[in-house]
């Protein structure tokens, strides 16, 4: 799992025009943008930004009205089997079955991407050591933190060495202990060759950890470049950090009627 | 194929530990034989006990209430959240359904067929029967109450109303069946109205090879079932929806 996979910068994945509607509604506007190894991307937005239809586009989970996304140049639809072998995403929710130990968790999810035997046993201790929770696989995650949960969930989701890694607000209630390890994670795996999509609402975050961010709102991409560019091109602006550039960009307004 | 295989073992383990399987298709019928031959044992003559009534006709109706339970195979990972890694592993739909079909057929079939071997040896069903025959029968109609069930579980949200679907009809199919009750009429009409139900079929088949050693109505029932079975499965595999699968609605269920 943590074998090194890296390449020098290429376009991993690209995004061509997304469009997607829900009752008339569009949630996403001609979205574009393209991926290359080892970058780590922050997506941020405000709720109903589209930052959550668009992660399931990606992953396949909804089909978009118009537009493409290719994966090393190939349009994921035509061979959707092979970009998901390749694709990891950590769920927003933590995604584990409650009632089974950590280990047969990792095995069970491991073992979806055709892996078994000696090979699977591996990744499981692997992926466990990496997570810090090799100690305690035998334990179901009913008896585990908030933290521990959150880094047995993103176990599951590399277990199969993905190239590209959506991770939909891995830090979401837990302690800063725990928030710091799963930075540290996710930068192991930047360096080892992952690309990652960073989606979060905590801004400092995104400022720590990614190398480039695109920010979004109402379905349209508002910003899409290198962290340092966009801040220098705001700071004259007198914005002084990714924070007041974001609200700057997407406004004040409290959107409490939006998911 | 070594995906399916992975998926179908963990489904069936899934559903030997969840002991829905073991509850309704072992212990409830063996406790409703048991309660319902002792209330009416006076009222049936020698050719057959109530024990052997009772055995007969609660086995498939047990059998159909299963299923309630391949419908909660069908919502399981809504539940657990696990459905989105589900969605997202390198896994085909058909794959999905059909480890569900397949491991819920297992596993009703196993609870039904102990039962009804455990229940035929205590409450002595007629010597000289056909267990195959019989077994295979339970493992027909276990295959179709799992394609129905999972259809449903995969095909709609809200469990809770799938349950009271399920209920009814079953409940209705029963009772026209003669499984609380032996019913019997000369009025054609009424009797209509009690052919309307699939388990007055099976019932009637049965206690036909039981008791007057007539084979060919069980044999054409289990390839009614298979057939059945086979076209709601691929029915379940082409109207399978992400949206229905990755979310579920129950009490103190929270999106």
């Amino acid at each position: 799992m943590l074998k090194e996979i890296k390449k020098e910068k290429e376009c991993i994945m690209e995004l061509q025009d997304m469009q997607k509607s829900y009752n008339k509604v569009e949630v996403l506007k001609e979205i574009s943008f393209r991926v290359q190894t080892g970058d780590i991307i922050g997506l941020l937005g405000p709720n109903g930004a589209g930052k959550s239809t668009l992660t399931k586009v990606i992953a396949g989970i909804e089909k978009a009205d118009n537009g493409v996304v290719l994966f090393h140049g190939e349009n994921i639809q035509k061979n959707a089997i092979n970009f998901k072998k390749r694709l990891g995403v950590v769920p927003q929710d933590i995604a584990l079955y409650e009632d089974l130990s950590a280990y047969d968790n990792v095995k069970f999810f491991g073992s979806l991407y055709g892996y078994k035997g000696l090979e699977l046993q591996n990744r499981i201790e692997e992926v466990l050591n990496f997570v810090g929770l090799w100690d305690r696989r035998k334990e179901s995650p009913s008896k585990f933190s908030g933290g521990m949960k959150r880094r047995l969930n993103i176990a599951c989701s590399v277990v199969h060495s993905p190239e590209i890694l959506i991770m939909d607000e891995p830090t979401v209630g837990i302690d800063p202990q725990s928030r710091n390890h799963i930075m540290h994670l996710i930068r192991t795996l930047q360096e080892r060759g992952t690309t990652v999509i960073y989606i979060s609402h905590y801004i400092e975050e995104i400022e720590e950890l990614c190398n480039r961010v695109i920010i979004m709102d109402y379905g349209k991409l508002l910003v899409d470049d290198e962290k340092d560019i966009i801040k220098k091109r705001y700071y004259d602006k007198g914005c002084e950090n990714l924070e007041s550039i974001f609200l700057t960009l997407t406004g004040t307004d409290l959107r409490d009627g939006v998911e | 194929m070594n995906i399916l295989k992975v998926l179908i073992r963990f489904q069936t383990g899934r559903r030997i530990k969840e002991g829905f399987s073991i509850g309704y298709n072992i212990i409830f019928p063996i406790l409703l034989i048991s309660i319902l031959g002792v209330l009416t044992r006076n009222q049936f003559g020698d050719v057959i006990t109530s024990y052997q009534y009772y055995t007969v006709v609660m086995i498939p109706f047990c059998a159909c209430m299963a299923l309630i339970t391949a419908a909660y195979a069908g919502k399981e990972e809504a539940y657990a959240k696990t459905a989105v890694r589900i969605v997202m592993a390198p896994i085909s739909e058909r794959q999905i359904v059909l480890s569900k079909i397949f491991s819920c057929t297992i596993v009703f079939s196993i609870c039904n067929c102990f039962t009804f071997v455990i229940c035929g040896f205590i409450w002595q069903l007629p010597r000289g029967i056909e267990w195959i025959l019989i077994c295979l029968l339970l493992v027909a109609m276990s295959f179709l109450v799992a394609a129905i069930g999972v259809l449903l579980g995969t095909g709609m949200k809200n469990f809770l109303f799938i349950k009271n679907l399920i209920n009814l009809p079953v409940g209705l199919c029963a009772v026209a069946a003669g499984v609380f009750f032996p019913l019997g009429t000369s009025n054609p009409v009424v009797q209509g109205v009690l052919n309307l139900s699939p388990l007055t079929h099976v019932n009637r088949y049965l206690f036909a090879m039981l008791f007057d050693h007539m084979k060919s109505g069980v044999c054409i029932l289990i390839l009614i079932h298979v057939v059945v079975g086979v076209f709601i499965s691929i029915f379940a595999i082409t109207t399978f929806k992400k949206e229905e699968f990755l979310h579920g609605d129950l009490p103190g269920y929270k999106e």
